[in-house]
């Protein structure tokens, strides 16, 4: 049983270290797989040649790929993650300036979309067809089908522009100031979280519908268990699957931050690294923000993957 | 002079629509029973004769998006249960009335526990702490003859064979103390081997609680010294009902004569082929004026077609809705003239029987 399972463990290692390998490789190989010369492009048309070897240098563009990918990797195990070629800042710096941020913005984010998504779809479920059903959908299909800086732009005309309640863009850090803190998250959050509560509600709703057929929901009710109750406890939990791989993925990317919502709110998150990354061609930010991203879709995914188990006993028992 | 006799479930003249896409079906016309403390009635017929539909309407549970629409009275020791708001209806159920589904692979839940699926009836009424849950629900277990009851309680339902899943689902059904057992098809999902068993001890606990007991099923063969009355439905109606014996050895409705032909019997030749009704019932959304049998009926004649039959009583409890009752051509006045359909015996099945 033990061998069996360390066995198991070790294999899901190996596969992730493949996988974090193989997008290593193919961030290695970003700038030889950009058209015309990286060095051209970055420093001008008038550039000397040593200057453009110096670039290349940095880079690793001099080297074969695999070269390149070692001498990064050995580098990355010492916390060293190259230099911003834009402002030659450490980029493991940036990065942890920077990833704080965007994990607050998105796990907020996540909390505001499950805190919609749930009791809607449940409700919507429970009496599909009926009114707030059709409200809820519609909405959903709206929020869904709108570009999601469309949602952005309302909520800072209407919660910075005419009630001048909240900030419209900007940040302060968690530790400088804990309140003006949350009034800089309300904004970003809300838009990041009703775009998703919009697919989450969708998701649920659907699969709710189906477990809310079922022959062990009738039987529940014909023991007398009151509506709330059977949603909550008895119909939820088998519906949750989707939804929770939703969530984890949801969660394992947001490494990679979203660029639109931190460049509208003006969010000193990876998504507004990446957009002035990609701009100046960047690359050691761009390969080590890929890395990360990467690693955290890996974990989120291992960790929806334990959560299944716990979900659903009958999964854990068809793999063992 | 001795306080008027109450039965535990007393249904009169109990009409029922449900509403669907195409138009409203009647799918109840008129159905009336009573079920006494300790009693079981077997009700039979085919698919789509309402018996199931019957069940839900007492119990109350009908799909999420199925609009129903009731008339009559469904009195549970007297109280009208389609008269009462439905908070305290709700509150029947698990305790007043039970009921023990069809398919136990699909009617408990795969992702609760037994020990909370056991004890739900309860649960949903008073709190209960998780020692206490344990402890009940292995009482209960042991009480359908769960082995090691303890362990099958912390057990997930995929864990358990068919067999004990549907002990799992008595056991949830008497948790709440009923007096009022729906059992809808309780065996026709589990192994031949098993089916008996379980039968078996839904009667030992009928017999100890004084349970009454509504058992459905579309095999009358199952009744045989089971059920002391027998209910025949066809098309909504309760066509024939009476004392088990009477109903099986002396039917008066050809449909139960027909049903019971249909039976496979241990005895008589070795093959033969086994009878079937010919032709289905009828489309409920459709009208019906006379006898709803009358299209399959030999003893059809042309006032079946128009006139709903009466009622005819052949005393101790018998009786039947018929124009041209089995053995009992005379009590018909309105046809004297009984004519044959052509038998089409080409849908019968061959079955093969065990010599004894």
């Amino acid at each position: 049983m033990s061998a069996r399972l360390l066995r198991r463990a070790s294999l899901r290692v190996a596969r992730a270290a493949a996988v974090l390998f193989t997008v290593a490789l193919g961030a290695a190989a970003l700038p030889r797989l950009m058209p015309g010369s990286p060095a051209l492009a970055a420093l001008g048309p008038g550039a000397t040649p040593e200057q453009v070897a110096a670039y290349n240098d940095r880079v690793g563009m001099d080297e074969n790929v695999l070269a390149a990918l070692w001498q990064w990797l050995t580098d990355a195990v010492h916390g060293d993650l190259g230099r911003s070629l834009l402002n030659d800042v450490p980029v493991a710096t940036e990065l942890g300036d920077r990833i704080p941020v965007t994990l607050e913005l998105f796990l907020t984010a996540q909390i505001v979309a499950l805190a919609v998504a749930v009791p809607v779809a449940l409700r919507s479920a429970w009496k599909p067809g009926g009114v707030f059903d059709r409200v809820a959908t519609t909405g959903a299909f709206v929020v869904t089908a709108a570009p999601g800086f469309v949602l952005g732009l309302l909520l800072i005309y209407v919660a910075a522009v005419q009630m001048r309640v909240l900030p419209a863009t900007g940040w302060v850090r968690f530790t400088d100031d804990p309140v003006e803190n949350l009034r800089h998250l309300v904004l970003p959050a809300l838009t990041l979280g009703l775009t998703e509560a919009a697919v989450f509600t969708r998701t649920l709703r659907v699969q709710l519908m189906d477990t809310l057929d079922q022959p062990y929901i009738a039987a529940a009710r014909g023991r007398g268990m009151s509506t709330r109750r059977l949603l909550t406890r008895r119909a939820l939990r088998p519906s949750s699957l989707p939804l929770v791989t939703l969530v984890g993925l949801g969660i394992g990317t947001s490494l990679g931050g979203s660029v639109l919502v931190e460049t509208l709110f003006a969010v000193p998150g990876i998504g507004s690294l990446v957009a002035t990354a990609i701009a100046g061609r960047d690359f050691p930010v761009l390969r080590a923000v890929i890395v990360v991203s990467a690693a955290g879709v890996v974990a989120a995914t291992l960790a929806v993957d334990l959560l299944y188990r716990r979900l659903d006993p009958r999964i854990a028992d068809a793999r063992r | 002079m001795t306080p008027p006799h109450i039965p535990v479930l007393d249904v009169r003249s109990l009409h029922t629509h449900i509403h669907t896409a195409g138009g409203p079906l009647h799918v109840l016309h008129g159905v009336s029973l009573t079920i006494d403390a300790g009693e079981c009635l077997g009700v039979v017929g085919e698919s789509g004769s309402g018996k199931s539909v019957l069940a839900r309407t007492v119990l109350g549970v009908h799909g999420r998006t199925v609009r129903v629409e009731n008339t009559g009275r469904v009195l549970l020791h007297g109280d009208d249960l389609l008269d009462i708001d439905p908070r305290q209806r709700r509150r029947r159920l698990g305790g007043g009335i039970t009921m023990v589904h069809q398919d136990p692979m699909t009617s408990l839940n795969p992702v609760v526990r037994v020990v909370d699926q056991v004890t739900e009836s309860l649960t949903n009424r008073t709190r209960m702490g998780r020692r206490e849950r344990l402890r009940v629900a292995t009482e209960l277990l042991a009480a359908v003859d769960v082995p090691d009851p303890e362990r099958r309680a912390r057990a997930y339902p995929h864990e358990l064979s068919g067999g004990l899943r549907q002990r799992v689902g008595i056991a949830a059904a008497l948790a709440g103390d009923p007096a009022l057992l729906l059992a809808d098809e309780p065996t026709t999902a589990l192994d031949v081997t098993v089916q008996r068993t379980v039968l078996d001890l839904m009667d030992r606990h009928r017999a100890a609680r004084g349970l009454a007991t509504l058992l459905i099923t579309h095999d009358i063969g199952l009744l045989y010294g089971r059920a002391e009355r027998i209910a025949v439905m066809y098309a909504g109606r309760i066509v024939e009902t009476g004392p088990t014996e009477a109903v099986t050895g002396r039917p008066v409705h050809p449909y139960t004569v027909a049903l019971l032909r249909s039976v496979p019997r241990v005895t008589g030749e070795l093959r033969r082929v086994l009878p079937t009704i010919p032709g289905s019932p009828p489309d409920l959304a459709l009208p019906i004026a006379g006898c709803p049998f009358a299209p399959r009926c030999e003893r059809a004649s042309a006032v079946c077609g128009t006139a709903p039959p009466p009622r005819v009583d052949v005393g101790e409890g018998h009786s039947a809705h018929c124009h041209h009752p089995v053995g009992r051509e005379t009590t018909s006045t309105t046809a004297s003239v009984v004519v044959p359909k052509p038998a089409s015996a080409a849908t019968g099945t061959v079955v093969e029987e065990a010599a004894p």
